[in-house]
């Protein structure tokens, strides 16, 4: 039986609350949110959903119930999030991502402002990648994984940025299959890489694997 | 609901036994198995002979899984003899689904004492064990 959204919150809201010397207590406010009471700065509102692919009415939803959240954590590891969700997150400001991101959010927090603008480093390590290319027309995000290179010299290319340390067939197969055909990964944890197997994956579907910053680079110039 | 009975229904839900691919060996690793502080998300890895394997793995656990923060990683077994992941991460062996020594930790962590009542087995309705 699927848990109702009072208990996702609380689910989240139970792992919130075990994060000692960070977090003095939680507080429930609606079925779809709660506040995150911190030793040093003002509290954190979160709004929770547990979806796996969250559409734009899965965000509506929730702001209907709460407008005031900043930052919306999805619970299953492996959801994902369509572009017409984030396209409203990013028009309404609020932050978004797993119950990890949110964790990191809150205990790397320097100062009082609030969460609304938060990127996981993974995630910002990506876009700041695509963003700084000479080549760059514009960038179009996907899904959370996959982003549209929209380029001054050819066509439009998907990439998708995996950030597992060790990246195996496996994993670049389900990400297609959640997400949808790319014509590029870029494996963007530099502390791993990578297998054999997922090298042979990319190319029996079609899909340009790189590892190293600069062949990437060098691919986006590329007609 | 409270915590210990969600990682009940946890450990019930993430019952191995369920996906029925023989040949997989199953670990856990990452905050959730060996750290006693607060954890993000589940660690799990899955050790499999084929990449066909694999994918009949993520399909039935992106089900079972669905509302649990999991990590699953599905590597074939020449991919973990060419990383040595198990030993490199540490990971701990599976063999029954996960363990319920770590569910109790969670709850003693917690303060929580009367999780020790209820097997791994029980059944819970409303987030209480029957």
């Amino acid at each position: 039986m699927a848990r109702s959204s009072q208990e996702n919150t609380q689910f989240v809201c139970d792992m919130i609350a075990k994060m000692s010397g960070v977090v003095s207590r939680v507080e429930s406010v609606t079925q779809y949110s709660f506040l995150v009471h911190t030793e040093k700065f003002p509290p954190v509102r979160v709004g929770v959903l547990s979806i796996i692919k969250v559409e734009e009415s899965d965000v509506q939803r929730l702001l209907n119930v709460d407008p005031s959240v900043e930052f919306i954590v999805n619970v299953p590891k492996a959801g994902s999030w369509r572009a017409a969700a984030i396209q409203l997150l990013q028009e309404t400001g609020i932050a978004f991502g797993p119950v990890k991101h949110l964790m990191g959010a809150i205990s790397g927090r320097r100062s009082a402002e609030p969460l609304n603008d938060y990127e996981h480093p993974e995630t910002n390590y990506f876009k700041t990648i695509l963003s700084q290319h000479k080549n760059l027309y514009r960038l179009v995000r996907i899904t959370d994984l996959i982003y549209e290179f929209h380029r001054k010299n050819g066509e439009p290319l998907l990439i998708a940025g995996l950030n597992e340390y060790e990246l195996a067939g496996v994993t670049i197969r389900a990400a297609v299959a959640q997400h949808g055909q790319v014509t590029i990964v870029f494996a963007t944890n530099p502390n791993g890489g990578p297998t054999a197997e997922a090298y042979e994956a990319a190319e029996s579907m079609g899909i340009e694997l790189y590892h190293h910053r600069s062949d990437f680079y060098r691919r986006l110039s590329t007609p | 609901m409270n915590v210990e009975h969600l990682l009940l229904c946890l450990v019930k839900t993430l019952d191995l036994s369920a996906v029925s691919v023989s040949t997989a060996r199953w670990f856990g690793f990452g905050s959730f198995f060996l750290s006693t502080k607060h954890f993000s998300d589940v660690d799990v890895l899955a050790v499999c002979r084929t990449q066909e394997d694999g994918l009949l793995i993520h399909q039935l656990c992106h089900e079972l899984w669905s509302e649990w923060p999991v990590d699953l990683l599905i590597l074939t077994e020449a991919e973990e003899a060419s990383t040595s992941f198990i030993a490199k991460w540490n990971c701990v062996p599976l063999p029954e689904g996960i363990p319920i020594w770590r569910a109790e930790q969670n709850a003693a962590s917690i303060g929580a004492s009367s999780i020790q009542q209820f097997p791994c087995s029980a059944r819970l309705e409303n987030g209480k064990p029957v």
